[in-house]
């Protein structure tokens, strides 16, 4: 839906900040949970069976976690227009979302400690419609994302509430 | 109580206006008397001047000079000779009444203050009369002297009516009782029927203690006030709340008056703003007056216009309901889902009942009798619905007033819902298949306060349960006027062809679902469940055929669903976000689905093929004219 000309693109490091991240949550719980799921059904089915299964789905969480941000990143656009917040992402399943500036409420900025060591930042755009942010942006430079915060709640107006 | 000081709005109220007018009258007459009597003895070059003028030109001229006059007069009272300042005044100035005063009883100065500078001092607070120019003066306060700025930025409190703690007694014990179901099915049932054992009294006992010390502590810890243009109000012992609510921010104000509030004259007053849950404003117990004071005042301030009608009889009558439609109602609300949980209440009493008649009935049991019991349950269920919505919406009416709905309701609990037209996020018609077929549906009308009200969600904030099918876009027009569409004779444009397969097939894998289930549970007649199918493909198809969108430079419309047909109206102006979805499935047929968020709630948009959607998007995120 964003042409490509005029859209802005994610800090290329987003992905290997999505990687680190993802690894993490995999190497924490996600193969911790298959290997305890393998000891667990060893008993009902043959121990060689089990470990095939879970090394494949191993190996497909490692393949997945290592290729899939790169697609996602390249998926991401973003664009700040004159009246609104274009954010378009997602692999699969698309989202294309559009925020009025004058319905915004409030811009978050927000680091994790890998983010910290990437330099980057993600920007979280709130409107009164839900408790769910509304459009985020992840993996801006952090000097990018404060901009692009103040730029945004600056602008006030009718809320429509 | 907190009624008895009741300054806040002194123009309503007598009592501290005619104390304003007694002091007032024995401060022009004093200095009248003795005002003479110096002006002789010290100055003898001026005698037209004194008599005529002390009354009135200290008014004038304090309120023109700023408050350096004044600060001067405080010092005076402190620090010099009374005798010597008054001497000074007089000659300078015809404001040396004031200095008459001072000298007699310096306690009545601040009085003086009061009474003579309205406009700058306490009567800024106490009485806006002009409520949208009343936070100007209250910046300029701060060149004032400090002991007035104490008084004025304390606006009394008020307090809870008495009765309360009889009122909300009952309520309170309900709920307390409610919110602790578990432990007390715990001594029921521990109890085995041998009669209640000494710990379960204690445990009762507890629960009633604690309810009695819940409504003392909010009838002793509740506080609130206007001030500064804002509503203030503060519970709690230990734990403490104050809250402030901006009138502005108001969603709708709901009056509730139970069988107790009635009797006791008093009132329930409901204050909801677009915070996430609670209603944020919530004074149990208030005398009527106090409520319509209050009520007013704040529509005075903020988002509920000025409507003249208090009493409720004037605006123009929209909806009214009459016994048969309520019942109407009723007997169309409740669905399969309630009827089968009173049979399986009905089967798990039987069991409780004693085992060997449960015994006998699961032996003796056939498909007539499951299905008798099934008929028993089905008008059970509806006499009971059909009941409680008698009492819910007798004498339902739906009002427009100047800028506010006002819907008023119940036959024992009355209930007065007030909306403000400009806080309307969404209308929603519901036509469910039993409603339509009668010629009705219902009309829902939500802002943004949407929330819990004692422990459930609220559906929306104002609820038109019977509206005849040609008042449909009246009423909705009435409560969306900026949307200006009317779905009942716009024509709608339909889903894609091409999101029939996909509800089809969303349709397969729910009925397989269902079926995969009923064949576990069924015995011999478990190939009955099969014809769920082709139910659900008819289903499919005409929710696929009811579907349809509008979009207008001014108000969005989506329909969807056949057994319950539910018609949203948006009007553009309030739309917070627009976004658009596409998962791979829709992407393989070029569909894909518009979602419109308004604050309180998101609505989709029926599928849109490609060339559909890319009008949407740029119909939608085009910048507001």
């Amino acid at each position: 839906m964003i042409d490509q000309n005029g859209s802005q693109r994610l800090d290329p490091n987003t992905i290997m900040l999505w990687r680190m991240q993802r690894l993490v949550r995999l190497m924490v719980v996600t193969i911790p949970m298959l290997i305890a799921l393998g000891i667990a059904s060893a008993t009902t089915i043959p121990a060689a069976v089990a470990i095939v299964v879970v090394g494949t789905l191993v190996a497909m969480n490692v393949v997945f976690t290592l290729f899939w941000p790169a697609l996602e990143y390249n998926a991401f656009r973003y664009v700040v227009r004159e009246h609104d917040l274009l954010v378009q992402h997602g692999v699969l399943f698309r989202r294309w979302s559009s925020v009025p500036h004058n319905r915004i409420q409030h811009v978050d900025t927000r680091q994790g400690p890998l983010e910290r060591m990437f330099g980057l930042s993600r920007l979280m755009i709130f409107t009164a419609a839900g408790s769910l942010a509304d459009a985020s942006i992840p993996g801006l430079r952090t000097e990018v994302a404060e901009h692009l915060r103040d730029e945004l709640s600056r602008r006030g107006g009718d809320d429509g509430v | 109580m907190g009624s008895d000081e009741d300054e806040k709005k002194d123009e309503d109220n007598p009592d501290t206006q005619t104390d304003v007018i007694i002091r007032a009258n024995i401060e022009a007459e004093l200095p009248t008397e003795e005002a003479p009597r110096p002006i002789p003895a010290d100055i003898d070059d001026s005698p037209t001047r004194p008599i005529p003028r002390p009354q009135k030109a200290p008014v004038s001229s304090t309120v023109k000079p700023p408050f350096t006059q004044e600060q001067t007069l405080g010092a005076f009272l402190e620090d010099e000779e009374p005798s010597q300042t008054i001497g000074v005044h007089l000659e300078e100035e015809p404001s040396m009444t004031l200095g008459v005063h001072l000298e007699e009883e310096p306690s009545m100065t601040l009085g003086v203050h009061l009474e003579e500078e309205p406009s700058m001092t306490l009567g800024v607070h106490l009485e806006p009369v002009d409520p949208k120019s009343n936070r100007l003066p209250v910046d300029s306060l701060g060149s004032i002297h400090d002991a007035e700025t104490v008084i004025t930025s304390d606006t009394p409190w008020f307090g809870l009516h008495p009765t309360s703690l009889i009122v909300n007694l009952i309520p309170r014990a309900w709920s307390t009782i409610r919110s602790m179901w578990p432990i007390l099915l715990f001594v029921v049932v521990s109890g085995q029927g041998v009669g209640m054992r000494f710990v379960d009294l204690l445990v009762i006992l507890m629960f009633a203690l604690m309810s009695v010390w819940n409504t003392f502590i909010h009838w002793a810890t509740l506080r609130y006030r206007i001030h500064q243009g804002r509503l203030e109000i503060k519970q709690g012992l230990l734990n403490r709340q104050a809250r402030t609510i901006d009138p502005e921010r108001i969603q709708n104000i709901e009056l509730v008056q139970n069988l107790f509030h009635t009797w006791s004259g008093l009132v329930e007053l409901r204050i909801d703003t677009a915070g996430e849950q609670t209603t944020e404003g919530l004074l149990s117990a208030l005398s009527v007056e106090e409520a319509t004071e209050l009520r007013a005042h704040l529509a005075e301030l903020g988002s509920l216009s000025h409507s003249k009608g208090e009493d409720g009889d004037e605006g123009e009558v929209i909806v009214e309901m009459g016994i048969s439609e309520i019942l109407a109602f009723g007997l169309t609300q409740r669905t399969i889902g309630t009827v089968a949980v009173i049979t399986a209440i009905g089967l798990e009493v039987m069991t409780q009942a004693g085992p060997e008649v449960a015994a006998d009935f699961t032996v003796n049991m056939q498909p007539t009798m499951v299905i008798a019991a099934f008929m028993l349950a089905f008008v059970a269920s509806w006499a009971v619905s059909a009941l409680t919505s008698l009492f819910r919406y007798f004498g339902y009416k739906m009002l427009s007033l100047a800028d506010v709905i006002r819907t008023e309701q119940g036959l024992t609990t009355r209930r007065r819902v007030e909306i403000p037209l400009s806080k309307v996020q969404i209308v929603r018609a519901d036509e469910p298949l039993l409603r339509r077929i009668m010629g009705y549906g219902t009309i829902l009308i939500e802002t943004a306060g949407l929330g819990f009200v004692d422990g459930e969600q609220r559906q929306a904030e104002g609820m038109v349960p019977m509206v005849d099918y040609p008042d449909l876009g009246r009423v909705t027009s009435t409560a969306a006027p900026h949307a200006k569409v009317d779905p009942w004779t716009a024509k709608l444009n339909p889903a894609h062809p091409r999101s029939l397969y996909r509800s089809i097939f969303g349709a397969t894998v729910r009925a397989a679902i269902l079926i995969g289930f009923g064949m576990a549970l069924f015995g011999p007649y478990r190939w009955v469940i099969l014809a769920i199918l082709p139910i659900a493909w008819v289903g499919a198809w005409l929710d696929w055929k009811k579907q349809g969108w509008l979009v207008t430079p001014s108000a969005i419309v989506s329909r969807r669903g056949f057994f319950n047909r539910r018609t949203f109206i948006i009007s553009r102006d309030k739309l917070q976000s627009v976004h658009r979805v596409q998962g791979p499935f829709m992407r393989l047929h070029g569909l894909s689905q518009m979602v419109v968020c308004v604050a309180g709630s998101r609505v989709p948009l029926p599928e849109t093929g490609v060339q559909d959607t890319d009008w949407l998007v740029q119909e939608l995120s085009r910048a507001p004219t």
